[in-house]
């Protein structure tokens, strides 16, 4: 309890002398503050500021831009893209753009060539963008700006042209299309004519032009008809018997009938029923010669025409069968010429079907092709991939980003300086004798320098993060405050105790002094601030990244910005620990080792 | 009076260099004891070895000659208080905030700090200046807030070390009185300083320190009767023409040892006294003189001391040195011992006694 008394003492004895000097407590106090307000004011913003570009357009010859209009129309476009972010003046001379990028007139100086024309094959289409890499931390902003103002009219050109040849493959698609499918219809046509053709060639293969036979007997019709009519003319004679026949039935006919007349007219007897019947066939039979003889008598007219039109026939007919075998002998060479022909057209057809499959089968690889191309917006074949950068931290502005950088800046510039400084101090001090002589124990001093200290910078990092709050807007997520607050003692324990063995090692105030500006320079340098690690050499980006500025502001930077729990930055907080212990040991050796000196 | 402090053989060294050389001497309870050597002569040594703030090489610390009483570092800052040669504390405290502060340090109670700093404030007369910063005191009352400093704690044995150093006669004459006040109220004091008048008629007891050697211990009487058969005559004129005074009296014909300016005083070493000052005053008187101030001291602890750190003595010492080492050689059968025991001795020493042997 009494040592605990007598740290408090210790504590409040070096705030009384901090306080009593009215520049440190200022400095102290204030100068954090005056800090977050100027890098406030100027970095509370998402977006580079008041950067000019020179414009030079080459033409080629000898001529400054002076003297020529400039009409193009992509020059016009890149100058008025460019106009909308940064202040853009048309240069000269190529040198004098050059050079204003040297002596501070422009940020950076763009060359466009007067002939500038996407469009022409031979046009000399390159843009050159001269920059002062030498400014490091903003030449890549400025290059990424202006390269995408400029590549915006790349891109709408770009969009533009392949438009166009994505609209005429479209178009050549349908008339593929269209082309291919009249081709299939031809070549169905074709097939069909083709088969149409086998079956003319076929029929007309099986066409028989051959009379046949038995036309040979045509000749022999008309003796062939003597004959039928003088069998026609017996054939008369004997129907003139029958019809002397016939006229002897009839009377038979009449004689029975007028037998029954008379002897049948009162009465019915077998007799009289069997002459009925008699007369009845014999009725039928005369019925039948009459019909007989008329048939006969009309068949024998017809027959005698007949004969007469099959004599008249067979005598055209064998005219015709004459001139029949002319014509198909005649029709035979021209069927075999037709059969020819027909071949011939059958193999040209098939020559033509052979083409067209050939040409359809190029279309339907065509219209293969082009369906197998998944890509077919003019968007994305221009920008296949859509870059879209997300910041993995909430939006904000360049203060937002920068300010674990702000903190550990403070941190760290006061934990060395005002350290080493303090130590200083008590050692120069007239007391730091008697300190000694009394029974509290010596570490008991380091302890309470190291308690100043830290309470020194928490309320500096509190006003820091109030003032931001307050003025600027900056937010910090309250579930981030576990993490935060242990992360800031590490940090800030890590650089008092640097601070503090600077102060014990060196003898005099200037030594002490001059290291720590040096020892905060080099760590300062050989940190993300200036020059991202990443582009220096392997060995030393390996050896800075354990610096302990590099070390805490990436744990600042992961809970202020990403809310990322102190845990998860296990490594880097191990190491902090670890410079923690080896700066305890060096300030007690080097405590020791001064106190020898006393 | 009882034994309080018991210095035996102590030798220490400082990075090589052998500053405290077989140092033995007792302080007595109640006693004021002075250290008298000239600059280098190892008299902070000797106290910061008294405060624990060095440990000695080799040797014997004793307390209350009592062996039992462990003499650690908290036992001696807790007891001892020491007032600097260079006025210990902050310059930008207020002389009742450096008495406060160092009073915590010595883990005492508020209340009682309290009416403690009132009480020291009291004793070295800085009621007035409680709340005046420390840097705007005057040398004198910066060498009284660091006697405060040390005496907040109420320690029994204070140590100072030069506590003159700096200051005006009438400071330094009232910073005097104020020890003699402490010392009456019961602290031992133990005080260094090379100012060798004001040490013999402040001390009870003497030690002289010489090159880390103490050459001699004693009552100043003890050391003068000693050393000196002459007596001291310390005058103060003014407007302090001495040449003329010391060209009259050493044609005077009287018997004058030795005559000396020194601090803005005549002093004249004779046998003869009462001659010397009837004489003294004769020549003031024609001179035009005029005497502020007179001492007769018998012997003058400066000629004891001149004396006394003459090579003769000096030799003499080392004689005793080189004997103790090699008794204190002899006990030790162990060779590590043996080695450790000579490291602390200088190295004419050793090598006299690694000659004999």
């Amino acid at each position: 309890m009494k040592h605990l008394i007598s740290l408090w003492e210790m504590i409040w004895k070096h705030f009384r002398i901090i306080i009593r000097s009215k520049i440190t407590l200022l400095t102290i106090f204030m100068g954090p503050l005056l800090i977050i307000f100027i890098i406030g004011m100027a970095f509370n913003n998402q977006s580079l500021q008041n950067i000019n570009i020179g414009l030079y357009v080459n033409s080629g010859l000898n001529e400054t831009n002076t003297s020529i209009e400039i009409t193009n129309p992509s020059i016009l476009k890149i100058h008025d893209s460019l106009n909308e972010s940064f202040s853009v003046s048309y240069v000269t001379s190529l040198d004098a753009c050059i050079k204003g990028v040297k002596i501070g007139a422009h940020h950076a100086c763009i060359e466009l060539p007067l002939g500038l024309d996407p469009e022409e094959v031979d046009a000399d289409n390159y843009v050159h963008i001269y920059s002062d890499l030498s400014q490091i931390n903003l030449a890549y902003s400025l290059l990424a700006e202006v390269s995408e103002s400029v590549s915006l009219e790349t891109k709408r050109l770009s969009l533009l042209f392949t438009e166009n040849l994505i609209e005429e493959i479209r178009n050549s698609e349908s008339t593929i299309t269209t082309g291919n499918e009249q081709l299939s219809d031809v070549k169905t046509d074709l097939n069909s004519l083709g088969s149409d053709l086998d079956q003319a060639r076929d029929r007309l293969g099986t066409m028989s032009l051959d009379a046949g036979s038995g036309f040979e007997d045509l000749e022999d019709l008309p003796s062939t008809a003597d004959s039928i009519d003088s069998r026609v003319t017996d054939l008369q004679s004997l129907a003139e018997v029958i019809e002397d026949d016939y006229d002897d039935l009839v009377r038979d006919i009449d004689n029975k009938q007028d037998d029954y007349d008379v002897d049948c007219e009162n009465s019915t007897s077998d007799d009289c029923d069997e002459l009925m019947v008699e007369i009845d066939t014999l009725s039928d039979t005369k019925n039948l010669f009459e019909n007989y003889l008329t048939y006969t008598g009309n068949s024998s007219d017809s027959l005698e025409d007949l004969l007469d039109e099959i004599r008249t026939i067979a005598y055209a007919a064998s005219a015709s069968y004459n001139q029949l075998n002319t014509n198909l002998a005649h029709a035979l060479t021209i069927r075999n010429s037709a059969i020819s022909a027909i071949d011939d057209s059958t193999l040209s057809i098939d020559l033509l079907v052979s083409d067209v499959t050939s040409v359809s089968s190029d279309f339907s690889d065509l219209l293969s092709g082009y369906s197998e191309i998944k890509l077919k917006d003019s968007e994305k074949i221009v920008n296949p991939l859509n870059v879209s950068v997300h910041t993995v931290a909430k939006e904000g502005t360049f203060l937002d980003y920068s300010f674990p950088l702000l903190i550990i800046l403070v941190i760290s510039f006061l934990g060395i300086l005002l350290s080493s400084n303090v130590i200083m101090i008590e050692k120069k001090s007239s007391a730091f004798f008697r300190n000694y002589i009394t029974p509290v124990r010596e570490f008991m001093f380091l302890i309470s320098v190291y308690f100043v200290m830290m309470i020194i910078m928490i309320i500096d990092v509190i006003i820091v993060m109030l003032a931001a709050t307050i003025f600027f807007n900056f937010s910090i997520s309250l579930a981030s405050l576990p993490s935060l607050l242990p992360a800031i003692l590490i940090i800030a324990t890590v650089f008092v105790l640097i601070g503090m063995s600077i102060g014990f090692i060196f003898k005099d105030e200037e030594g002490a002094t001059i290291t720590s500006i040096f020892l905060s320079t080099i760590l300062f340098l050989f940190s993300p601030i200036v020059i991202p690690l990443e582009n220096m050499s392997i060995i030393l980006s390996k050896i800075a990244s354990f610096s302990p500025l590099v070390l805490g502001m990436e744990v600042l930077k992961r809970i202020l910005i990403f809310d990322v729990s102190i845990l998860e930055s296990g490594w880097a907080v191990l190491f902090l620990f670890v410079y923690i212990a080896l700066l305890v040991f060096a300030i007690f050796s080097t405590h020791e080792f001064h106190k020898k000196r006393i | 009076m009882k034994s309080l402090i018991k210095l035996e053989h102590i030798t220490k060294a400082i990075n090589g260099v052998s500053i405290l050389k077989d140092i033995s001497f007792d302080v007595n309870n109640g006693e004021i004891f002075g250290i008298i050597g000239k600059n280098g002569a190892g008299k902070t040594t000797l106290l910061r070895v008294l405060i624990g703030f060095y440990h000695y090489d080799f040797g014997k610390y004793s307390i209350y000659d009592d062996e039992k009483i462990p003499l650690n570092k908290d036992f001696l800052k807790s007891n001892f208080g020491f007032a600097t040669q260079e006025n210990c504390f902050y310059d930008d405290l207020t002389v009742f905030e450096n008495i406060k502060y160092f009073g915590r340090m010595y883990f005492m109670k508020k209340e009682a700090l309290l009416g403690k700093i009132e009480d020291v404030l009291e004793v070295v007369e800085l009621k007035t200046q409680r709340n005046v910063l420390a840097k705007n005191l005057s040398g004198g009352m910066k060498r009284r807030l660091d006697l405060a400093c040390s005496l907040v704690h109420s320690p029994h044995v204070l140590l100072l070390d030069e506590p003159t150093a700096e200051l005006d006669p009438v400071a330094a004459n009232h910073m005097w009185k104020t020890l003699k006040n402490i010392n009456k109220q019961g602290t031992t004091i133990i005080l260094s300083s090379h100012f060798l008048n004001r040490v013999d008629h402040v001390c009870d007891r003497i030690a002289i320190l010489d090159e880390g050697f103490v050459m001699e211990v004693g009552t100043p009487k003890e050391l003068k009767d000693l050393y000196s058969q002459n007596e001291e005559i310390v005058l103060q004129t003014f407007p302090a023409n001495y040449d003329q005074v010391i060209f009259y009296l050493k044609n005077s014909g009287v018997e004058i040892t030795n005559l000396i300016v020194r601090d803005k005083s005549l002093v004249i070493y004779t046998k003869e006294p009462a001659k010397v000052l009837q004489l003294v005053l004769k020549v003031l008187n024609l001179l035009n003189e005029t005497l502020l101030e007179l001492e007769v001291n018998k012997p003058s602890l400066n000629e004891i001391f001149e004396s006394v750190t003459a090579k003769k003595m000096k030799r003499k010492s080392a004689d005793k040195l080189v004997k103790y080492v090699e008794s204190s050689v002899e006990k030790f059968k162990d060779s590590k011992l043996r080695e450790k025991l000579l490291k602390a001795y200088p190295k004419e020493v050793v090598d006299r006694v690694l000659k004999k042997r």
